[in-house]
């Protein structure tokens, strides 16, 4: 077991943390399938020429699916944040009063 | 690309976005779609109608991709399945093709990939066309030599069909004639399996196998102290089997009085249990069998003139083996491949020395005895093929073994072979094979 962490890193203990963190890039992966999706409707159907409310529900999905993969980013980026600073503490806690650097 | 008939294609996936907008480019390349939520609504579906393609994502609620897949394949859905999966699940999409998925797309599902599903879809459902035109091929030849459990495809079998699809409908009695081992409570089951009365109760009762007390107990049942030790009351044949179809195998061999019983039961449609007071209305169709000369019986008065024309609204003759003998192939043959699976043999078939005693033997057992005689030659079988010394019972291999041994002296001291009489139930024509074939296999059995 090594003394100390990486600082991206979550502490072995972080398991939930992990599992949190893989859940939310799951549901931001699945909100950008959504937005790529819709937009290929989108696209496809305003090539050949269809009518505009073929159209507009596909690029409102889009819009709506787009805001819910920033909204989901954003909480991925802030819980990662929380978790690799809990990490840092919990890993100088972890570290030997022999390795510690000099006061 | 669907033209007239629009084909269906299934889109499960539980994000909404992803269903609906691949939903939107399927339908804009003219399927019809169907989203379904996860994979419970998905199977309910498939299950429902007939979709030629299922676009499954393999991370549902409820029941997910794969046991999705198994489940159609447990209840015999027939549909290509192609499963939409994201990186961290690429094990089970492999997994899912090897159970048969005909394709993964891998999320994310950029423009390319969504190209690639546009293109997948006809592809799968051409194999989807293919394999139903196999499917029905098969239920073409399986309905051409098979009718429920009963296997035939000889003009007479045909014939026992058209019969039974023509009388199982009504609720008319049906007397199947015919001789030991025809198959006789199988056509009544098939009688019933086609009735209106097939989700109902199917009874079969041996009449000659009970002795007399039992026999009426068992039909009419027994109120609880009608005789000594019958501390409860107990439902009869006719009241166990109201509401389906009662079969009553040998019902010559029936004793007169419990005769008078049953047609009155036929009469009336009452029954009243043994020691019982009350009349107790039953629901029920009769199906008879018997392997007595009929004509004989009623002459001797073993079937009451009365019962015989109320059980024969419909009188159903089931044919002999011997007179069926263009079926004794596709018999033995499934025979073959049933016991060999049972027994866990790789047997190719029988060789030809078998096939000519098979087919040189009368077969006085019919199908039942054919059926004991591939079973036990399964089983005694050393190779990969069935030989005439493992199909013949024990007393005919001997008698065929002694006729070539004396077909051999006469042949080497006469110079010209001569056939001695062999065995019973060979046809005088094949003796010659029959005799041969043991000869020959002998001569094997001598080198091991």
């Amino acid at each position: 077991m090594p003394t100390s962490m990486p600082k991206s890193m979550p502490a072995p203990g972080d398991r939930e943390g992990v599992a949190e963190l893989k859940r939310l890039a799951h549901e931001v992966r699945n909100a950008m399938n959504g937005v790529a999706v819709s937009l290929e409707v989108a696209r496809s159907r305003a090539g050949r020429g269809a009518a505009p409310a073929e159209v507009y529900p596909f690029l409102e999905t889009a819009s709506e699916q787009l805001e819910l993969a920033t909204r989901l980013h954003k909480q991925y980026t802030d819980f990662a944040t929380t978790l690799a600073t809990d990490g840092e503490a919990r890993a100088a806690r972890r570290t030997p009063i022999h390795d510690a650097p000099e006061a | 690309m669907p033209s007239t008939t629009k084909q269906r294609v299934l889109v499960a996936d539980d994000e909404r976005a992803i269903a609906e907008g691949l939903g939107a480019i399927l339908s804009d390349e003219g399927y019809e779609i169907t989203i379904a939520p996860d994979g419970e609504k998905a199977l309910e579906e498939l299950a429902a109608g007939s979709y030629g393609v299922a676009l499954i994502d393999l991370k549902m609620p409820k029941i997910d991709g794969l046991a999705l897949m198994n489940e159609l394949q447990a209840r015999n859905i027939a549909t290509e399945c192609i499963i939409i999966t994201g990186q961290a699940t690429i094990d089970s999409a492999v997994q899912a093709m090897r159970e048969g998925a005909y394709d993964y797309i891998e999320k994310p599902l950029n423009q390319e990939k969504l190209n690639r599903v546009k293109a997948l879809i006809p592809k799968a459902l051409e194999k989807y066309a293919i394999g139903q035109k196999n499917r029905e091929l098969a239920t073409r030849i399986e309905n051409l030599t098979h009718y429920g459990e009963l296997t035939g495809e000889s003009e007479e079998m045909r014939a026992v069909y058209q019969i039974i699809d023509a009388v199982a409908p009504s609720n008319a009695s049906v007397l199947i004639l015919g001789e030991s081992g025809t198959g006789k409570e199988l056509v009544a089951r098939a009688v019933h399996n086609k009735s209106d009365r097939a989700k109902g109760p199917f009874f079969a009762l041996n009449c000659a196998a009970l002795p007399k007390d039992i026999l009426e107990n068992e039909l009419f049942g027994h109120e609880k102290g009608a005789f000594t030790g019958s501390i409860n009351e107990k439902a009869g044949a006719f009241e166990m089997a109201s509401g389906g179809t009662i079969f009553l195998d040998e019902v010559a061999e029936m004793p007169t009085d419990i005769q008078v019983k049953l047609l009155r039961a036929l009469e009336t449609r009452q029954v009243r249990r043994l020691g019982g007071k009350k009349e107790i209305s039953v629901d029920i169709r009769i199906v008879a069998a018997t392997n007595k000369d009929l004509q004989k019986a009623l002459a001797d008065g073993e079937l009451r003139e009365d019962l015989y024309y109320r059980l024969a609204v419909v009188e159903l003759y089931l044919p002999p083996l011997r007179e069926r003998v263009s079926d004794v192939q596709l018999l033995a043959n499934e025979f073959l491949a049933r016991f060999a699976r049972q027994n866990g043999k790789q047997l190719r078939g029988f060789e030809d020395g078998a096939w000519a005693w098979i087919h040189s033997y009368t077969w006085p057992g019919n199908v039942r005895e054919l059926k004991n005689a591939v079973e036990r030659a399964v089983i005694m079988a050393r190779g990969e093929i069935v030989t005439a010394q493992d199909i013949m019972p024990r007393h005919l291999r001997a008698a065929a073994s002694a006729s070539a041994n004396a077909a051999t002296a006469a042949a080497t001291s006469n110079g010209a072979g001569t056939t001695p009489a062999t065995s019973n139930g060979q046809r005088g024509g094949a003796k010659k094979t029959a005799a041969k074939a043991a000869k020959g296999k002998s001569a094997k059995s001598t080198k091991r």
